[in-house]
């Protein structure tokens, strides 16, 4: 059986994007050995396909081709693929990079490219020769978590089984991808749909200063449960608000309807492949700078913000609180016509 | 952490520290860095004038040869923006100071750099590139100039050469009346800003002298070149940091 290192020091969800090809890799008859950092660990926990992971406490490895090397020796690798900064550098551009100072045209058609696609690219010795129509492309590109019982049963513990229960994760890993209306789009939600919805807000320890408080019908999950939980509960819920994050991503293994909110990227790049799909992303008229594809490393520095919130002018002004209560009441509409 | 004490007896005990004069501005100079790359761990002297010129005691040997060129043609996504970087930023600028579109660039580069001026319309001829050999003084010194060039692109090989001065008036005459230079080429200045063992370019086989921006602004303009632009670069997103980018237009009404 041949053997792949595969590796991906990243946030949440850029680990997540990796799941379809371990899937695919195994499918084809490879050994897989997987090379991380402590968030990777965690999402590709319980991972059945992968063979053997190599977790570092740190982001980063001073010495990668090194410490890559010696793996590859110690196990005889035959294939070693670094998926590090493979979307970073390829796709959103970093502030190092040339191509971060070109015109929107030129970043648009090198970047607006969906990053699980852009992954499998990495990976020429697949075989896709099975993949002989469009329409399974999306199953081919469906990313997947696996979890245990007990992760499972708390996060359905959180769900009421008689509600319209809606996830809204509260931010993402950088800054610029806070969407400063979350409060107004519950008070919306509330107005409209009391007595029918139970709303989950969820993220880290920041967002407890964010979330919207009404103990009747919001419960606040903020700092309260662990990231994988908060992954699970993506199956269970029936709608999933949230701006482009590792959310939003655990999402799209499930079809469960999401709404992504996405600001410096596009659906292409994140969510086109997942099945219910509402997304919304940055309307480039309301933020002309939208979508940048750029890395926002510091926000004042790199983004144009709003005044009184600070947010990115992207998520601010770009997509419009109405347009996601308009898409909430969709998914809302469907699922009682189902039922 | 470096001992002074320490790396003084060793330059000591190494090398005498003469009095020489400084080949930009002819004055008398005595304050020298001793240098030890890291990597390398060769050892070199330069001399610094006040005006900000760095020279080197030796004399960088710049022999490169087929070899350098194999092992530098690289073609990866990253390196290949960082080093189109420059002509896609300051071309646009220079074909508008300018009609003229013939030009020759003056070292070190790869077939993509060519592809770039070529696909914005410029008729390309590059020294190094046709010679296989990035021996730049033989190169540019002894080059036979047949037409008048209205641009002359020199990214990072100023410093490499072994008489600047007469190299650049030589310029100036392979140029059309009106016709542009653009160096790029390391900046004295930036050893003040970060420190003598930060600076990077103290590369005892490549480089012969460095300039300080303000000096080879001031003799641009004095041979007769009126600088339209001199920029401090500290910037990944170019190949090379602590540089400057100069565009010296000859003045010609």
């Amino acid at each position: 059986m041949k053997k792949v290192l595969v590796c991906r020091w990243g946030a949440f969800g850029d680990c997540i994007i990796t799941t379809p090809v371990i899937r695919k890799l195994k499918q084809d008859g490879w050994e897989i050995y997987y090379a991380t950092n402590e968030r990777g660990g965690q999402i590709l926990k319980l991972n059945p396909h992968i063979t053997k992971f190599f977790e570092t406490k740190t982001d980063s490895i001073k010495d990668m081709d090194k410490y890559l090397g010696d793996i590859k020796k110690e196990y005889k690798i035959d294939e070693v693929v670094n998926l590090s900064e493979s979307i970073e550098v390829d796709l959103s551009l970093h502030p190092r990079s040339p191509r971060y100072m070109y015109s929107k045209q030129e970043r648009f058609e090198m970047c607006n490219i969906n990053f699980y696609e852009h992954t499998f690219t990495k990976f020429p010795f697949l075989d896709m020769s099975m993949i002989t129509d469009e329409s399974m492309i999306p199953d081919l590109m469906r990313p997947e978590l696996f979890f245990s019982e007990e992760e499972l049963k708390e996060a359905q513990s959180y769900m009421k089984p008689d509600k319209f229960n809606i996830m809204i994760g509260m931010a993402g890993s950088g800054n610029n991808k806070a969407w400063p209306w979350t409060e107004l789009l519950c008070g919306s939600i509330l107005n409209e749909m009391k007595e029918h919805v139970h709303i989950i807000t969820v993220g880290d320890v920041k967002c407890k200063l964010i979330e919207p408080v009404e103990p009747k019908y919001i419960t606040n999950l903020a700092d309260k449960t662990s990231m994988r939980v908060s992954c699970a509960m993506t199956k269970f819920a029936d709608l999933l608000i949230s701006p482009d994050t590792g959310l939003l991503h655990a999402s799209g293994c499930y079809d469960t309807p999401k709404i992504g909110m996405i600001g410096h990227n596009t659906i292409e790049n994140i969510t086109k492949y997942f099945s219910n799909d509402y997304s919304l992303q940055s309307d480039p008229e309301l933020a002309t700078c939208a979508p940048c594809f750029r890395m926002i490393y510091d926000m004042p520095l790199q983004c144009p913000q709003c005044d009184e919130t600070g947010a990115a002018w992207c998520m601010q002004y770009g997509i419009k609180p109405e347009l996601v209560f308009e898409q909430v009441k969709k998914v809302y509409v469907k699922s009682q016509n189902r039922s | 952490m470096l001992n002074p004490k320490i790396e003084a007896e060793i330059v000591k005990n190494k090398v005498c520290i003469n009095l020489t004069r400084c080949p930009v501005c002819d004055s008398f100079s005595t304050y020298a860095h001793y240098m030890k790359d890291a990597k390398t761990k060769l050892e070199s002297l330069w001399h610094q004038c006040h005006c900000g010129t760095i020279w080197q005691k030796d004399k960088a040997k710049n022999k490169y040869g087929q070899e350098y060129f194999n092992n530098n043609n690289d073609s990866h996504i990253k390196v290949t923006d960082c080093l189109n970087y420059c002509a896609k930023l300051y071309l646009p600028i220079i074909e508008e100071m300018m009609y003229g579109r013939k030009v020759l660039h003056v070292g070190y580069m790869n077939d993509c750099q060519k592809n770039l001026f070529v696909d914005m319309g410029w008729v390309f001829k590059s020294l190094d590139l046709e010679n296989k050999k990035a021996d730049i003084v033989d190169n540019i010194e002894t080059y036979k100039c047949d037409t008048k060039y209205n641009l002359i692109w020199m990214p990072m090989i100023l410093e490499c050469l072994e008489k600047p001065k007469e190299t650049l008036l030589r310029i100036k005459d392979m140029l059309a009346e009106d016709g542009i230079i653009f160096i790029e080429t390391p900046d004295t200045n930036f050893l003040s800003i970060r420190s003598p063992s930060g600076f990077v370019h103290w590369k005892k086989e490549h480089n012969n002298l460095m300039w300080r921006k303000e000096k080879l602004v001031e003799y641009l303009e004095q041979i007769g070149f009126k600088v339209s632009m001199a920029r401090n670069n500290y910037e990944h997103r170019f190949m090379f940091v602590d540089t400057v980018h100069i565009i010296a237009q000859k003045k010609f009404f």
